[in-house]
């Protein structure tokens, strides 16, 4: 029979070790021991064998290596289990942030979670203000479609890409510059949000709509066949049409439409385009008036 | 089989509480809860044993989290959006910390913890985990909105001495758990 004193004494050394940072070997347990010493013995490895599982995984933590999971069952190291599995979210919810998405919060993480969402919404209103940038760098202010910078863009791109058909309207507001001579410029502004609204309103979802000049706008309609275009451009007509019949505001637009049936063409459609809404405009030249007061007391402008 | 129609969960079931209890609201203490939870348990185990009372929570998780995603979530908006607002509602709500660990959206694996868990946060350790009303829970709101069977399998709990509740979450297979 192992004499119980030394066998408390072994304990306690191997317990002083593990207070002292040491990884101590298991207790060695004798043959003959009694039962109440066999339960410290084994009740002092199993601490000795948590510590080091422990270790292994806190001094990973400590590292910033949070691929090490955390030993099961290992009650000693519980609210570092608790850091752990923030730590891992934290790193997901970066690499969303990375990833462009802003949606992200961290709470119950003390100062931390404070400085996290701070630094979230700075990133917002950054964003915020870029997409604002963006925005006004694409868009014509006056009308809210696309500018020409835009436009020359979404033409580059389409030419080369393999969208093949893809067509294009111009489209040009009569009588703007009579309008604004005699009206004023607010009524010209009139005309043209009229317009823009028109075109907007025939187009479908894909259809690129751009103010390019004063009174000039254009339309991309991307893979798309002459006859497709054809219904797009029948559509815009029959709202302007509509637009005369319910409005005061005479809106008149000639319209020219081309389709580039290969790859790199759009320049060529845009010319031939430009040039069909110069004939429209030039064989419709009579029959165009604007007003902006009643449609009895239509006032007459040549284009 | 089939759900009886007088037995079919309807969201109306939860009831109009603000009407109901307008001096208690919409708090009650965790304990009352867990005790309608555990017993419920004590009482399928007793009858159809423990594996067959798993599979019953988790059916009625799977249930509850069709029904939330269904009532409570806005399902129209992107992964991430959808997320925070889930994130947000089970915070509010005093469901539990939703957090994200990985995510891989081509393979739709996901691996999330639960913290301060509803039915599991403080509980004695027992040496296995007792979270299945969340697994299908989490299998259920999932499945709502993508509109694909998902499974939810807890790898850690507190009832297993660990401190989050841990969830694999995968795409469910043809003889899954979920998505039957």
């Amino acid at each position: 029979m192992a004499n119980n004193a030394d066998i408390i004494k072994c304990c306690r050394e191997k317990i002083e070790a593990l207070l002292c940072g040491e990884t101590p070997a298991s207790v060695e347990i004798p043959d003959k021991v009694s039962p109440e010493a066999m339960e410290l013995c084994h009740a002092c490895n199993r601490l000795i064998s948590a510590q080091q599982e422990a270790a292994t995984f806190l001094a990973a933590l400590a590292n910033g290596n949070l691929e090490i999971d955390p030993p099961p069952r290992n009650q000693l190291i519980s609210p570092f289990k608790q850091l752990h599995a923030s730590l891992r979210h934290l790193v997901w919810q970066t690499s969303q942030i990375a990833a462009g998405n802003l949606e992200q919060q961290v709470d119950f993480l003390g100062e931390l979670s404070t400085s996290f969402n701070k630094m979230i919404e700075a990133l917002r209103q950054k964003q915020s203000i870029e997409d604002m940038l963006r925005y006004l760098s694409n868009h014509d202010p006056m009308t809210g479609l696309y500018n020409r910078l835009y436009f020359n863009e979404e033409l580059a791109r389409l030419d080369r890409s393999r969208q093949i058909p893809s067509s294009i309207i111009v489209a040009d507001l009569n009588g703007l510059k009579q309008v604004n001579d005699s009206l004023g410029h607010e009524s010209g502004d009139l005309l043209i949000l009229a317009a823009a609204e028109i075109i907007r309103s025939g187009i479908r979802a894909d259809d690129v709509a751009a103010r390019i000049g004063g009174d000039e706008f254009a339309v991309i309609l991307p893979f798309t066949r002459n006859d497709e275009a054809e219904l797009v451009l029948s559509r815009i007509r029959k709202k302007e049409a509509l637009h005369r019949e319910t409005s005061d505001l005479q809106v008149f637009i000639s319209y020219g439409l081309a389709t580039a049936e290969q790859q790199g063409g759009m320049n060529e459609a845009l010319k031939l385009a430009d040039k069909r809404m110069y004939e429209e405009k030039t064989n419709n030249k009579s029959g165009m008036s604007h007003s902006l007061t009643s449609k009895k007391q239509k006032r007459k402008w040549r284009n | 089989m089939g759900t009886d129609s007088c037995c079919r969960f309807n969201w109306k079931q939860v009831g109009d509480i603000a009407l109901g209890r307008p001096h208690l609201g919409p708090m009650m203490h965790l304990a009352v809860y867990r005790l309608m939870q555990y017993t419920l348990r004590e009482a399928i185990c007793a009858r159809y044993g423990h594996d067959e009372a798993s599979d019953l929570l988790r059916s009625a998780g799977l249930r509850a989290g069709e029904e939330f995603c269904a009532n409570v979530l806005n399902s129209d908006q992107d992964f991430n959006g959808f997320v925070a607002e889930l994130q947000e509602k089970l915070r509010e709500m005093g469901v539990g910390i939703l957090r994200i660990e990985k995510a891989d959206m081509e393979k739709l694996n996901f691996t999330l913890t639960v913290g301060e868990d509803l039915d599991c946060s403080g509980l004695p350790v027992v040496g296995h985990t007792v979270c299945e009303y969340d697994e299908g829970f989490i299998a259920g709101v999932l499945g709502r909105y993508t509109g694909k069977a998902f499974e939810a399998k807890e790898v850690d709990c507190w009832a297993t001495g660990e401190r989050t509740c841990r969830f694999s979450v995968t795409l469910a297979t043809a003889d899954g758990a979920d998505g039957k």
